[in-house]
């Protein structure tokens, strides 16, 4: 029986599989009947399509954190600049008080 | 019933053309899944890779982004764990899958001889090409090549 490559390819790239497990099916795959093969073909597209999930859902967060954080860090920078602004005010207004008045 | 209407397979004999462009044992839509998989894991994996970390170190210590850093972290422990209750459900139904199918198929396989079973190698130590150890006459008209290393 031809192996396809994209089975070998499931079967190198599967998390849940042990190094043995898979020199097993390297060795004995050609060998198996159809309806086992069948089997592997499914439980390996499922954890494939499980792990594919998985980063999906992590990217999604990730992509959601990036998009809150780069807002918090705008607010951040915005609160930054205006309380330097008001710290500059406050110190002139501050040097404008102490200035004698009859300088003014 | 009619069994010569087009309807029925193998009418006018047009099946015996179709049946031979299908591959018996890898059934399209399996690869085709597979293919759209590691396309999409690839897509994914590069995705992933392109986005930073947003920082900014002077503005890290706001409480807007020290809260949007914490309720993301909340975020990620809550999804890790929901990932790791499935994968490790997942895995155990392929662990017990491979367990059954190399521990049957190991006995079938060498039941059916296909393998190096245990019947092979004796019927070869008890069959008419026995070697015995002794017998240094040669007569099984095999190459002695032990001569040609030297």
């Amino acid at each position: 029986m031809t192996i396809s490559p994209q089975l070998l390819k499931l079967i190198d790239l599967s998390q849940f599989m042990s190094a043995e497990k898979k020199q097993w099916l390297h060795a004995n795959l050609a060998a198996l009947p159809d309806p086992k093969v069948q089997q592997l073909w499914q439980m390996l597209i499922k954890e494939q399509s499980l792990h594919l999930r998985h980063q999906k859902e992590a990217l999604s967060l990730r992509k959601e954190h990036r998009t809150k954080k780069l807002k918090a860090l705008s607010l951040a920078a915005e609160k930054q600049v205006q309380q330097s602004e008001a710290r500059q005010v406050t110190a002139l207004e501050a040097e404008f008080n102490n200035f004698p008045s009859e300088q003014r | 019933m009619n069994t010569n209407s087009p309807e029925t397979p193998g009418a006018y004999g047009l099946d015996t053309v179709d049946s031979q462009d299908q591959t018996p044992d890898l059934p399209p839509s399996v690869e085709d899944q597979a293919d759209q998989l590691l396309a999409e894991r690839e897509s994914v994996a590069a995705e992933n890779a392109s986005i930073t970390d947003a920082s900014v170190d002077s503005l890290e210590t706001d409480q807007t982004v020290i809260d949007a850093d914490a309720e993301a972290l909340a975020a990620t422990e809550t999804l890790q764990a929901t990932q790791e209750a499935e994968a490790s459900e997942a895995a155990a139904e392929l662990t017990d899958f491979m367990e059954g199918l190399t521990t049957t198929q190991t006995t079938e396989i060498a039941d059916s001889g296909q393998g190096f079973a245990s019947a092979e190698v004796d019927e070869f130590s008890d069959g008419p090409f026995d070697i015995d150890p002794n017998d240094m006459s040669n007569e099984s008209g095999v190459e002695d090549t032990s001569q040609m290393a030297a």
